[in-house]
């Protein structure tokens, strides 16, 4: 299991496999345990068991 | 026409600048564009639920809009950077507005944080555009601490009330060299009008556009308001006067 976003989900094992199950192809950013990994990263990124991951894009705002 | 006006090294004709929050729908974002002629939008940086498939807001953006990034719900400096470190991560954008509210009844800047946090992030090479509590010493920091612009508050967000801020930003406007913006309070055309007259170089406008009942209209409407305000300022403003002035030549005749 991992934290995504503080929720837990089924090991996803990398970054790139999590993204296609959300449907998410660009326009966002990857928090893994605090650090950003840039876009190039997302294949080669390795998620292990009690990793904590954040997703974040844009909303509306002023 | 209106001549071009440059900021951050890119030349834009609109003077008008568009928060997307609270907006009912990202689809009329094209039509908002269109209509109104403004060039830059504001963004903020939210983390998105994993169960629900909202729409992303990038999707509706046309690719020759300016993408401004706000850094709201920073509480400090340190918030600030990681919230712009993760917004250029998103979009190839350096345009970051920084706003750090440690209040929430009021959504008051900490011009304090702003400061610190323009700093950091002008020298990592961003191009910085802090929102403020109008305050000339801080303004004249920020313009030293490498930012591109600063946008002191005409009154608080949200509240309509319009430039309530005036005597506090009119010396802003005079003593910075760097464009200043007037962010927030603006209610009504009438007060975008108002803050161009002024000699502000431009305006954001979010919620008064955002939730008006046909926010495409507002959205002409504002920046028409702002092309008319902007038009007086080169012209001139006259004074005001204490007694009348006729403006039709007085008779002469019917006393003879």
């Amino acid at each position: 299991m991992i934290v995504l976003n503080d929720k837990k989900i089924p090991n996803p094992k990398k970054i790139s496999l999590l993204l296609k199950k959300m449907e998410i192809k660009d326009g966002v950013c990857v928090i893994l345990n605090g650090k950003i990994i840039k876009k190039d990263r997302w294949e080669k990124t390795e998620i292990k068991d009690g990793d904590k991951i954040e997703i974040v894009g844009f909303v509306g705002g002023g | 026409m209106q001549k071009h006006f440059e900021i951050a090294g890119k030349k834009l004709k609109s003077r008008l600048f568009i928060g997307t929050g609270k907006l009912p729908t990202y689809k009329i974002i094209p039509q908002m564009l269109s209509r109104s002629k403004a060039e830059v939008l504001t963004v903020a940086v939210r983390r998105i639920n994993p169960d629900s498939k909202v729409e992303n807001i990038l999707d509706y953006i046309p690719k020759n809009a300016v993408i401004m990034v706000n850094t709201s719900g920073a509480r400090n400096a340190k918030e600030a950077v990681r919230i712009a470190e993760i917004g250029a991560e998103i979009t190839k954008t350096d345009w970051i507005k920084i706003e750090i509210e440690a209040d929430t009844r009021y959504l008051a800047p900490d011009n304090e944080e702003t400061v610190k946090a323009t700093k950091e992030l002008s020298r990592k090479g961003f191009k910085i555009f802090p929102y403020i509590t109008p305050d000339l010493i801080t303004a004249k920091k920020l313009q030293d601490a490498g930012a591109v612009s600063v946008m002191p508050l005409g009154s608080f967000i949200g509240t309509n009330k319009g430039i309530t801020a005036k005597t506090l930003i009119e010396p802003i406007i005079k003593e910075i060299k760097i464009p200043v913006i007037i962010d927030a309070g603006i209610g009504r055309p009438s007060h975008a009008a108002q803050a161009m007259e002024m000699g502000a170089d431009a305006v954001l406008v979010n919620t008064a556009i955002a939730i008006s009942k046909d926010p495409v209209k507002m959205s002409e409407a504002m920046s028409k308001a702002v092309e008319s305000g902007r038009m007086a300022y080169e012209t001139g403003i006259l004074k005001e006067e204490d007694y009348a002035k006729p403006s039709s030549p007085l008779t002469d005749f019917l006393n003879n």
